[in-house]
């Protein structure tokens, strides 16, 4: 995507299965992407299309049974973090890349005072004692905006709001300084208000610290908010890759297309518009596009009979189908994709 | 989920609580609960100080202008290890506070630590005093004398006490002044046959169930935690134990026992390595369920080794339905102990022996009544503060 010295982790052929009773899950299958240093990165799908798989994959915390990642590489640097012994994956969790996740109402340790679940990172990766490591977490409480953080560090989970519980995990995540910070859906539990408190955190926070952004949502508000680079997912594939601004302009995919229509807008009045039918199971993936059951496009024979492959449209564009070309000529007739 | 907490606190001027802290308040909402504690204590505190109570050694003799404090040497090495653990109990609280208060900032798990400060000091007096100290045991020798003494402080109820003790003109006496819950058919006390007797209960109870929980909270965390093949084995070999007749099996094992092993150590020795099996399920299901939790997942994020995630997140979370078994685990091995006594099989003062001499003389209604009723109260009121704990916890209050 970019000058590859700028890059942060890449990950390359990611496939991760899940061997269950009623058969083999393709949760992601075949996921490439690269995250510059200091640079945002979104994955955008509906749910159950991968996105948190992938995550968890990138930190090898796929439950194991059933999971496995079968196949790929996640390169954080030079090493390949899929291949790393179990303990050096540990010293790299939480210190190198960490996670913030999608329920700060459950994320939290409720026996714990926020402090001690903060500082525990701390003592534990950075070697430093308890009076060091808890001046620490104040300084970056601090930093994530928790009013009065020296007697915050004392107060336990419950007695603290959503909107703060987020900003605790994130301070969590961001206290031994990490390189990468994988955000699941971090905002999807709060309030409106809060989430775009929540984003100006994230943006400003990766302007001081710079740290490389992997951020995982449903919701492309908040992918305009502050992505810099957009994936698209579907049925556990990539299907649509581009920088933000070419990819709200001239989206290339039927999906992606769909994405963007379904979104609540201002001028669009009455019901909102919905891609029809339901993302598939992952034990049943169809055959061909995946997408091709729902798509507007399909021709019902190529499309159900060839997967399309990622190609390239335009400079650091990518995407899967075989009638990319021609969603971007209707859009310049203007004519609609769905109906 | 925050709404039972007082809303007059606004957010910024709440104390902070402890998970401890919101369960004792709801606890001291609990008549059932507040009364079951005071006896406990109650009966916690005669079985401490069941030596100044009812016996035979006065606490203060003065004899030609001489001034002694004669119990102090009679004392058993074992008595005072009770009284210093009372004590310490009583301060755990005051512990907890100045640990809290010392480590400037956020202490890890205050608890824990003031649990082990006070365990250090408790087996370091009691390893001294074994070491140092061998106490008097020389029966009969004050109540004699007592007519030769200036002045002499006897216990609360000066009565005859040692082993073999048998006094015909005392015999099946009904309760009066002097004996207020009459002797039974040795001529010994019955009040301080059941002040003994509630140490034994005590000892069987707290030390069987520390024993039992103690294992089983172990076992179950690494079953609940690891799963798989693990948790397959160990369930089944728990299954076993489970199927074992625990009367049966302490039976046996009193029989094979040497004699120098006093029996009331092993009953609960015995008592606590077979009483694990439900504190064992209780940890397990709940480690089943807690590691699934959002947080042990972030916890691993974080890097956290697994060891220390079992430990400090995992089974801290999972305590609460063992606290409450603990509760009626006491009641349990508390009535267990007295079948055992019963069955004539441990010699040691006991409600349970009282109850077994009462069959041969129902006559002396006074001696196994007041028996029954030390059982019947110790049973009840660990059960009440059990379910009182149970509800404290359980599902109205969510954290």
């Amino acid at each position: 995507m970019t000058q590859s010295a700028d890059i942060l982790l890449s990950v390359d052929g990611l496939t991760t299965r899940f061997f269950t009773d009623e058969g083999v899950s393709y949760a992601v299958e075949d996921v490439s992407f690269a995250i510059p240093r200091s640079r945002t990165l979104a994955l955008v799908g509906e749910s159950g299309c991968g996105k948190t798989v992938t995550a968890l994959s990138i930190l090898r915390l796929i439950p194991d049974p059933p999971g496995r990642i079968v196949a790929g590489s996640v390169r954080l640097g030079a090493t390949d973090l899929l291949r790393l012994p179990e303990d050096e994956m540990r010293r790299v969790r939480g210190n190198r890349i960490s996670m913030v996740f999608q329920e700060p109402m459950t994320s939290l340790n409720p026996v714990f005072t926020i402090g001690d679940q903060i500082l525990e990172a701390v003592v534990l990766h950075k070697k430093v004692g308890r009076e060091e490591a808890t001046r620490q977490t104040v300084a970056m409480l601090h930093k994530v905006g928790i009013p009065d953080p020296e007697s915050r560090i004392r107060e336990y989970p419950h007695q603290m709001s959503g909107g703060m519980r987020q900003r605790v995990m994130i301070a969590m995540a961001l206290v031994c300084g990490p390189e990468l910070v994988i955000a699941d859906e971090p905002t999807t539990a709060l309030d409106v208000t809060i989430q775009a408190q929540i984003l100006d955190l994230l943006r400003s926070l990766q302007a001081d610290i710079g740290m490389s952004i992997l951020l995982i949502t449903h919701d492309l508000g908040v992918v305009a908010e502050i992505a810099h680079h957009v994936c698209v997912m579907y049925a556990g594939r990539i299907v649509e890759e581009a920088d933000v601004q070419e990819l709200f302009d001239n989206p290339l995919h039927p999906y992606t297309v769909g994405l963007f229509r379904s979104r609540p807008s201002l001028e669009h009045r009455g019901p909102l518009a919905a891609i029809p039918g339901t993302v598939p199971s992952p034990l049943a993936i169809p055959p061909g596009c995946p997408f091709h059951p729902r798509c507007p496009l399909s021709d019902g024979a190529k499309c159900a009979a060839d997967r399309p492959p990622l190609e390239t449209h335009a400079a650091g564009h990518t995407a899967a189908c075989w009638y990319a070309g021609r969603v971007a000529e209707m859009r310049t007739r203007g004519e609609p994709l769905y109906k | 989920m925050s709404s039972l907490l007082p809303t007059t606190e606004s957010p910024a001027a709440a104390v902070s609580r402890s998970y401890g802290a919101i369960v004792w308040r709801q606890l001291r909402r609990r008549p059932s609960a507040m009364v079951s504690l005071a006896v406990i204590m109650l009966l916690a505190l005669a079985a401490v100080l069941a030596s100044f109570i009812a016996g035979e050694v006065p606490i203060r003799w003065v004899e030609k202008g001489e001034v002694s404090w004669p119990i102090f040497r009679y004392l058993d090495n074992l008595e005072y290890a009770g009284m210093l653990a009372f004590v310490l109990a009583i301060l755990l609280p005051v512990t907890i506070r100045l640990v809290r208060a010392r480590a400037e900032r956020a202490a890890a798990s205050p608890f824990v630590r003031a649990v082990l400060i006070h365990a250090a000091i408790w087996a370091a007096v009691l390893l001294a005093l074994v070491v140092l100290r061998s106490p008097e045991r020389r029966y009969g020798f004050y109540l004699e004398r007592a007519a030769q003494a200036e002045s002499a402080w006897f216990p609360l109820i000066p009565t005859p006490r040692y082993p073999g003790y048998d006094s015909l003109p005392l015999r099946d006496q009904r309760p009066t002044w002097q004996h207020p819950l009459g002797t039974d058919r040795m001529g010994q006390d019955v009040l301080l046959l059941i002040l003994y007797g509630a140490r034994t209960a005590m000892t069987i109870g707290f030390v069987a169930v520390g024993i039992g929980s103690g294992i089983g909270v172990a076992l179950g965390a690494v079953s609940g935690y690891f799963g798989r093949w693990v948790d397959l084995i160990m369930m089944r070999i728990t299954e076993v134990f489970m199927f074992i007749p625990r009367i049966v099996l302490i039976i046996i094992i009193l029989a094979v026992m040497p004699s120098w092993v006093p029996a009331l150590w092993a009953v609960v020795a015995v008592l606590g390595l077979t009483g694990w099996t439900d504190p064992y399920r209780y940890m397990r299901a709940e480690l089943l369920r807690i590691r699934g939790e959002d947080y042990i997942t972030a916890a691993r994020a974080l890097g956290i080794p697994t060891w220390r995630l079992l430990l400090r997140h995992a089974v801290p979370n999972g305590m609460a339905p063992i606290l409450v078994g603990a509760t009626f685990g006491i009641a349990g091995a508390v009535f267990l102990e007295a079948s055992l006594a019963f069955l004539n099989l441990v010699q040691t003062p006991s409600w349970g022996e009282l109850l077994n001499d009462g069959r041969q003389h129902l006559e002396t209604w006074w001696a196994w009544g007041a028996a029954g009723a030390a059982i019947f109260i110790t049973v009840l009121v660990y059960n009440l503060l059990g379910e009182a704990v149970r509800d404290a916890i359980d599902p109205k209050l969510k954290i």
